[in-house]
């Protein structure tokens, strides 16, 4: 195995067991964040199947059909705002030069440097820059910044301009690589560090705004949703 | 007529005046809460036109308007004078970025005259009257019309 594939593969085993400690952090949110009409039903399943409830680390996997059948019968929870004393991973990275955005580093499935072996496919809309191949598999490479920046505002300029891609950010299993100029630093935060945006009919990609670094967290899954709507469409066109 | 009865049917009120391009403008005082020097304005992904970004302001979020496009000025690039007048308009608490800020003045109701409402809608709706002052005519900035009900909506959810 060479250094890089190691690196790779350390970096893999981070994304598991941050994925892992993610859905468990999930779980246990579903806990607290019940609402008091439903409470009891959830109790009911905690008290059953996990003794030690307020301990997401032990919390099993054959637990996790139980639960997510409570989450379908409730639909509000899992709206991905954790209670206040969890601690949950971001990544920052900068786009355009100047827009800081976030994810949780649990929704991410890798990094990839930029090697510029994109290959453009005609037609589509201009935040999608085209494929690449990652192991084999083909990575939709999106320009975020395109697809975060109205054409009318002012800071499209920058967006416009020539650009410099370092990374590429994986997501929605690989599917997605999304270009990043630069990587920032990894924060460990509770949810009383971000301001969570109540309504999310407009931009329902924006889960909020880490508050200290002023940053747009991104909802992956939206997003993702946005853009597998979004490419299909550009394919017809 | 008394005095008093003068001050009640002529009330005086105060309003904190700021530069945009050429013009002075003023606000109601009651809705001013501070007066910050410029900082580092995030930019909201997404945000419309009328959204500079928004502020860290001792650990809370403020969104900044860009009062220039919404006024239908040209962009002014920050420097020392640049301020940012933190208001609160529609039970929100934001920030209007101006060119500087210059006083407090007084007017008695008596010296508002109602603005003219001419041109185009658009434009006129926030403007709530206009004073004329020695150094030239200062226009009363209704804060709450600056943005429409649904721009005040999208604006409390950056």
């Amino acid at each position: 195995m060479s250094s890089e594939e190691k690196k790779q593969y350390k970096t893999d085993v981070e994304h598991e067991v941050a994925l892992k400690v993610y859905i468990d952090a999930l779980l246990l949110e579903s806990e607290i964040e019940a609402p008091p009409e439903s409470a009891v039903a959830v109790t009911e399943t905690v008290d059953i199947t996990t003794p030690t409830a307020l301990d997401a680390a032990v919390v099993h996997e054959t637990t996790v059909s139980e639960v997510i059948e409570t989450t379908k019968i409730n639909p509000s929870y899992g709206q991905g705002v954790s209670a206040a004393s969890e601690v949950v991973e971001y990544l920052l990275f900068k786009v355009a030069g100047f827009l800081t955005l976030s994810v949780p580093l649990a929704r991410l499935n890798g990094i990839m440097k930029w090697e510029g072996q994109v290959t453009p496919i005609p037609g589509h809309a201009d935040w999608f820059l085209g494929l690449t191949s990652n192991r084999g598999r083909q990575v939709k490479v999106i320009d975020i910044a395109k697809f975060v920046i109205p054409v009318s505002h002012k800071s499209r300029q920058a967006v416009e301009a020539e650009r410099q891609f370092k990374h590429l950010l994986l997501v929605d299993g690989g599917k997605f690589g999304l270009a990043c100029d630069e990587l920032g630093q990894v924060l460990k935060l509770s949810s009383d560090k971000i301001r969570w945006r109540d309504d999310r009919g407009s931009r329902p990609w924006l889960a909020g705004t880490i508050i200290e670094q002023m940053s747009a967290l991104l909802d992956v899954d939206s997003f993702t949703e946005m853009l597998k709507e979004g490419v299909p469409l550009d394919e017809i066109s | 007529m008394s005095q008093s009865e003068q001050v009640e049917n002529n009330p005086i009120t105060q309003w904190v005046t700021f530069r945009l391009e050429n013009e002075t403008y003023g606000v109601n005082v009651m809705q001013v809460q501070e007066v910050l020097r410029m900082t580092e304005i995030a930019p909201v992904p997404g945000a419309p036109s009328y959204v500079l970004g928004i502020i860290n302001l001792r650990g809370n979020v403020v969104t900044v308007m860009d009062t220039r496009s919404r006024f239908a000025l040209p962009p002014h690039e920050a420097d020392d004078a640049t301020r940012i007048v933190i208001i609160e308009a529609e039970d929100q608490v934001v920030g209007i970025m101006v060119d500087s800020v210059a006083e407090v003045v007084y007017l008695k109701q008596s010296d508002i005259e109602i603005a003219p409402n001419v041109g185009n809608e658009e434009s006129s709706r926030y403007i709530q009257g206009v004073a004329n002052r020695d150094d030239g005519l200062l226009i009363l900035v209704d804060l709450d019309k600056l943005l429409t009900d649904d721009e005040w909506r999208e604006f409390s959810n950056m």
